[in-house]
């Protein structure tokens, strides 16, 4: 009996994606098909798996619609942009309002916020120069 | 914070403003600073079908960072990335029943 594909998965399958769509490959293992073309990978052709394909991804942030909603429990945002938010929010409004001098002042104020504000807790952020 | 401290924020420099026209400042806030920051990590997880190429991704997805496939141990592991998808020739399965052939 072959060896199911799904014992090696990192063997056998692979991935690639357009804008909004994920294509799941695996490798077309059969020795005669009777297919007019020859490639490497295929679509999976075994049996169904609940459950059996987990994507991670970076997502947008959860939406807010409640008063009571934390902006870090639900919607994922880390705490030290929520000061960002509100900046935003400032300046969007005085937009509205048609003061554009106070809604450049707070929207520098965000994108210096958002821009500074350091989110990696992982891998290196810069490069040690070692001074030779 | 809470949606009401940055309401009370808000309200109290400019007065009493409609609570939806502030929840949408606040989710374009949201949508906002995750077009520049790519933070919020998440895991989905679908079913792995027969003779089923392309999975619909969710709206909500800016970038992916892993695809995983459940194991005959029942443990994900991850998936290489093609490194040239341009080179496939058949871009979905040749069987009848596939919406997308």
């Amino acid at each position: 009996m072959a060896t199911s594909k799904r014992t090696y998965p990192n063997t056998y399958f692979t991935w690639y994606n357009d804008d909004d769509r994920v294509a799941i490959l695996a490798q077309d293992t059969t020795v005669s098909s009777g297919e007019r073309t020859k490639e490497k990978y295929d679509t999976y052709q075994d049996a169904d798996v609940t459950g059996g394909l987990r994507i991670t991804y970076h997502s947008k942030y959860e939406t807010i619609d409640a008063q009571d909603e934390d902006l870090k429990s639900i919607a994922g945002l880390d705490s030290g942009l929520h000061p960002a938010v509100v900046c935003y929010i400032k300046a969007r409004m005085y937009e509205d309002m048609g003061d554009l001098q106070q809604a450049q002042y707070f929207r520098a104020m965000y994108d210096k916020q958002v821009k500074q504000y350091p989110l990696r807790k992982s891998g290196i952020r810069q490069l040690a120069v070692p001074r030779l | 914070m809470t949606a009401k401290n940055i309401i009370e924020q808000i309200e109290r420099m400019f007065g009493r403003q409609p609570e939806q026209y502030m929840f949408q400042l606040m989710n374009d806030a949201l949508d906002d600073i995750a077009s520049h920051k790519r933070n919020y990590t998440v895991s989905a997880i679908t079913n792995l079908e027969q003779k089923k190429r392309w999975y619909l991704l969710d709206d909500n997805v800016i970038d992916i960072t892993r695809v995983e496939i459940l194991d005959t141990n029942d443990r994900y592991v991850m998936i290489p990335k093609l490194a040239d998808p341009h080179k496939i020739l058949r871009a979905d399965t040749d069987e009848d029943d596939d919406e997308l052939k």
